[in-house]
């Protein structure tokens, strides 16, 4: 009887133990994430330098910092900032309202999985049912879950079969899912790159994306007024981990308001750029070169075939 | 060992042809929204390249559906609910409530009989046969003003709900539309299609787990039979009292004369409806609430004085 007690308190103790070991390694992690300061925030990453050679060629540029015990490399556009990119798709993702789905379309939907059934049918399994992770007065209500593997063609069979209002019956032009935001340091076509696969790929083409032709590449953009959020972009882009996310309303506007952390909007560092590749060459060749770097090495991208 | 298994499904013989119609219609319903979505993946994609808008019988859930991909259905109580939490009345969803309306008008309470996958559940569990020395929720009785409010309270607090959270409660937490959508989620995940998420399936098992355990509590521990379809559900009362009224389908008492007052009828019932004394022996059909048209009574009679079918008059 004694060592069968003895037995159950050492399991539990061993049980105790092993649940708290994670934790222990969690803490440890934060720690070293805290080390990177400013750098680091959850939806962007900085390239830190490993190999010894990059190291010096980037001190001899001028555009190393050391935190903690790391080498980052800075923005050479904005001397005080490090340079950080947008993580990919796989941790930095979100779950976006299906087509036609309003602000509060969880009060008109009656969770009868119709729509489910159509996407599914349909081929394509965009959507799926909320469980209890989140808000568990939503379960049963559908999500786009994962539009970087399995993007909205906009067939717009869910919005056919919804016996409610929840999903309205609106042309697919009309649809707003989220809005796609491109990530000027991360892009081909921001860093001497001639790709378009994104706007290849749109739908509706020349609707969302527009071009600025230079000497260093095909600079994309969206406009976010026009952008239906369908994903078809994410998978098209050349960039592991996609350099164009697709993103919720409230999401992309906190972003586009403080973008990279700089404490400037979207449009104030693309105007950055614009003007650093006009007026002052010589950073913008270092700027893309850079990027092409970290793109080449660090992403392991390929580059577009020309003429896409 | 089969009978035995038999006797365990659904009681004391003898076991008629309307228990085995019922059970019968009951999984196939439930298997048709448990398989509606391996058609395609199947059967039609290997063959052609194509999409398919429609391609089961019976497809969604059981809080709405297209039935032989055209006939819209939709749950009259979810159409409740919906006008609490969006705070009108959506005219889309009117064809669909209408469908059911008029297919319940005709055939009453038949829904949590026939279709219902929960009945099913509870009926596995539950005790078949009502003894004398049982408690007053066990036994047969007539329903008391008492006993009729409580469901209509529930109706009552699940709409107010709706309206407090804007969310259909009732519809969310159903376990009816959550089993079907249970088996289709099971089946979407033994497939492997990349909306198959194991959270849902939990979600949905959950659902109907709970109202189970709820059930099965409330008849072993207090002494409630069929607790969750008395006083809970709203759907089915939704039916029982106004469908059962006047619909035409019901259990009709032909030939009094023949009966012998043994009583069977009364103790088998599933609902606990004093069929005897309430209704065989003033020589009514039986227009109880509660009723369901499982035709247990009918199955039990040994002298064959109530039958089930239409009735248009009285």
């Amino acid at each position: 009887m004694n060592r069968a007690r003895r037995n159950l308190l050492k399991g539990i103790l061993l049980v105790a133990a092993s649940s708290l070991l994670p934790r222990a390694s969690e803490a440890v992690k934060a720690l070293e994430k805290a080390s990177l300061g400013d750098c680091e925030s959850y939806y962007y990453e900085p390239w830190v330098l490993k190999a010894k050679d990059k190291i010096a060629y980037y001190q001899a540029l001028g555009l190393t910092e050391k935190v903690g015990n790391k080498v980052i490399v800075k923005n050479p556009l904005l001397p005080d900032k490090c340079m950080t990119y947008t993580k990919p798709y796989k941790q930095d993702h979100y779950e976006l309202p299906p087509p036609g789905a309003d602000e509060n379309y969880a009060s008109k939907c009656i969770r009868c999985s119709l729509c489910y059934t159509a996407c599914s049918n349909m081929g394509y399994g965009v959507l799926r049912l909320k469980g209890f992770e989140e808000n568990p007065a939503e379960a049963g209500v559908p999500v786009a879950f994962d539009l970087y593997n399995h993007p909205c063609e906009l067939c717009m069979e869910c919005v056919k079969v919804c016996p409610t209002d929840a999903l309205a019956k609106i042309k697919p032009e009309e649809v707003k899912m989220g809005i796609a935001l491109i990530d000027p340091d991360l892009c081909w076509a921001w860093n001497s790159g001639d790709c378009e696969s994104c706007a290849s790929a749109c739908p509706r083409g020349a609707e969302v994306f527009e071009f600025t032709y230079n000497e260093w590449g095909k600079h994309t953009r969206v406009k976010p007024e026009e952008c239906n959020g369908c994903g078809l972009c994410m998978r098209a882009c050349p960039v592991p981990g996609a350099a164009i996310h697709v993103l919720p309303r409230d999401e992309y506007e906190r972003r586009t308001k403080n973008f990279k952390n700089t404490g400037m909007t979207y449009e104030e560092y693309i105007k950055l750029i614009f003007d650093a590749e006009f007026n002052d060459p010589y950073k913008a060749t270092i700027r893309s070169s850079m990027n092409a770097d970290y793109l080449i090495n660090v992403r392991k991208a390929k580059r577009p075939t020309p003429g896409l | 060992m089969i009978e035995k298994l038999k006797r365990w499904i659904r009681g004391a013989p003898p076991r008629g042809k309307w228990t085995l119609a019922r059970r019968t219609l009951q999984i196939l319903i439930l298997l048709g929204f448990a398989l509606q979505l391996p058609i395609y993946f199947y059967a039609i994609k290997p063959t052609f390249h194509g999409n398919v808008t429609c391609s089961m019988p019976l497809e969604g859930s059981l809080a709405s559906s297209r039935v032989f991909c055209e006939i819209p259905m939709f749950d009259p109580w979810a159409f409740v609910e919906l006008w609490g939490s969006a705070h009108h009345v959506i005219l889309q969803t009117v064809i669909g409530v209408a469908v059911v309306v008029t297919l319940y008008s005709i055939l009453g309470r038949f829904f949590c009989g026939w279709v219902c996958p929960m009945d099913l559940l509870f009926s596995l569990f539950e005790k078949k046969l009502s003894l004398p020395r049982d408690s007053y929720h066990m036994r047969y009785h007539e329903a008391s003003t008492k006993e009729k409010i409580v469901p209509i309270i529930s109706m009552v607090a699940f709409f107010l709900l709706s309206v407090y959270f804007s969310i259909p409660f009732y519809t969310t937490i159903s376990p009816i539309a959550g089993t079907t959508k249970f088996f289709d989620e099971l089946v979407a995940i033994a497939m492997g299609l990349p909306g198959a998420a194991l959270g849902t399936a939990v979600a949905y098992g959950t659902f109907m787990t709970v109202a189970l355990i709820v059930n099965i509590i409330a008849e072993k521990v207090f002494k409630v039979k069929r607790f969750w379809c008395k006083y809970v559900c709203p759907v089915g009362n939704l039916y029982g009292f106004i469908m059962n009224k006047y619909s035409p389908f019901r259990i009709k008492v032909e030939d009094v004369t023949k009966c012998t007052r043994c009583n069977l009828c009364s103790m088998v019932c599933p609902m606990n409806i004093d069929v005897y004394g309430q209704y065989v022996a003033s020589m009514r059909d039986v227009k109880d609430y509660r009723c369901f048209h499982c035709g247990r009574c009918v199955e039990v009679c040994p002298s064959g004085v109530i039958k089930l079918g239409f009735r248009f008059r009285k």
